[in-house]
């Protein structure tokens, strides 16, 4: 299954636009990318098929960091708010 | 179709077919669905057999997953529903052997009441049945049965959870677990003398009347 990111830096924010899966791996990447980018940065999950249980945690943790989380899908939405009820 | 290659069946008598054809399409909406229709079902089962809410979760997250994964050796062989909680079950009962290393099995044919030649009980029973409409032993009554279902081997819980609490037939519980219907009327059968004997044990009740009862 493949899994893109593409990121677009705009005058007020870095947006990282995600599509496909975004497990174990892809999160560890994907934190990489985070950790260069400055200023307000925004995850749109439009695309995203699947998101597994180590992914859940890692947007809980980030989004808790201040990352802002757009098109989530519904039920990532409610497992992220499980992940932050089970901290 | 070449050599060697399982027919895959179209699915569109199965009333899932949309949801698999999503799947299949690695349709961005796939997962949605899939988690809208059976999350609450997957997660009452799943807890059923794990006994543990945490656990429950993250074998049903576990299960949606993996069901995403594996969708393209779905065949259409059975309904995509038992399939599914196929792998729900064998998540929930992978997490409960784990979890189980750690205590003490119990042998249910050590457990379970001796019956004589006849078919009846050996020992008299003990008839607790009116605690259960009384409003101050429903807590104890609970707790006892809780603790039943919890020394239950997990196979057995499942199937008594299954039909007895969440209504599933015997055609659809054996086919999650990939046994005979037979199979899993023996399962239910068993769970059920051992559960009353727990009860038996853990409700004072009054005399019996008329010792014995048949199996």
């Amino acid at each position: 299954m493949t899994y893109r990111i593409h990121q677009s830096v705009q005058p007020d924010a870095n947006v990282f636009v995600l599509s496909g899966v975004l497990d174990t791996e892809h999160a560890t990447r994907l934190q990489e990318l985070l950790a260069t980018a400055s200023g307000r940065i925004v995850l749109d999950l439009k695309d995203i098929t699947l998101v597994d249980r180590a992914a859940v945690r890692f947007l809980a943790r980030v989004e808790s960091a201040g990352t802002e989380i757009v098109n989530c899908p519904e039920y990532v939405r409610r497992w992220i708010a499980a992940e932050n009820e089970g901290r | 179709m070449s050599v060697g290659t399982l027919p895959i069946d179209t699915g569109r008598t199965d009333r899932d077919w949309e949801l698999v054809d999503a799947l299949r399409r690695r349709d961005a909406s796939g997962a949605e669905r899939l988690v809208t229709t059976y999350q609450s079902r997957a997660y009452r089962l799943a807890v059923g057999i794990t006994t543990n809410a945490e656990d429950a979760e993250e074998v049903v997250q576990d299960a949606f997953v993996s069901a995403i994964r594996k969708i393209d050796t779905f065949r259409g062989q059975s309904a995509f529903g038992s399939w599914f909680y196929r792998i729900v079950a064998n998540a929930a009962l992978q997490k409960t052997r784990r979890r189980r290393r750690r205590r003490i099995d119990v042998a249910l044919d050590d457990v379970l009441p001796a019956f004589d030649s006849d078919g009846r009980h050996a020992a008299p029973v003990v008839d607790w049945s009116p605690a259960i409409d009384d409003p101050a032993r429903q807590i104890e009554i609970r707790l006892a049965l809780r603790s039943a279902m919890e020394e239950l081997p997990p196979h057995h819980r499942a199937a008594t959870i299954m039909r007895d609490v969440q209504d599933w037939s015997c055609a659809e519980i054996a086919e999650v677990f990939g046994v005979s219907v037979g199979g899993v009327k023996t399962r239910l059968h068993r769970a059920r003398l051992f559960i009353r004997k727990r009860l038996t044990e853990s409700l004072p009740g009054r005399s019996p009347g008329a010792s014995g009862g048949t199996a």
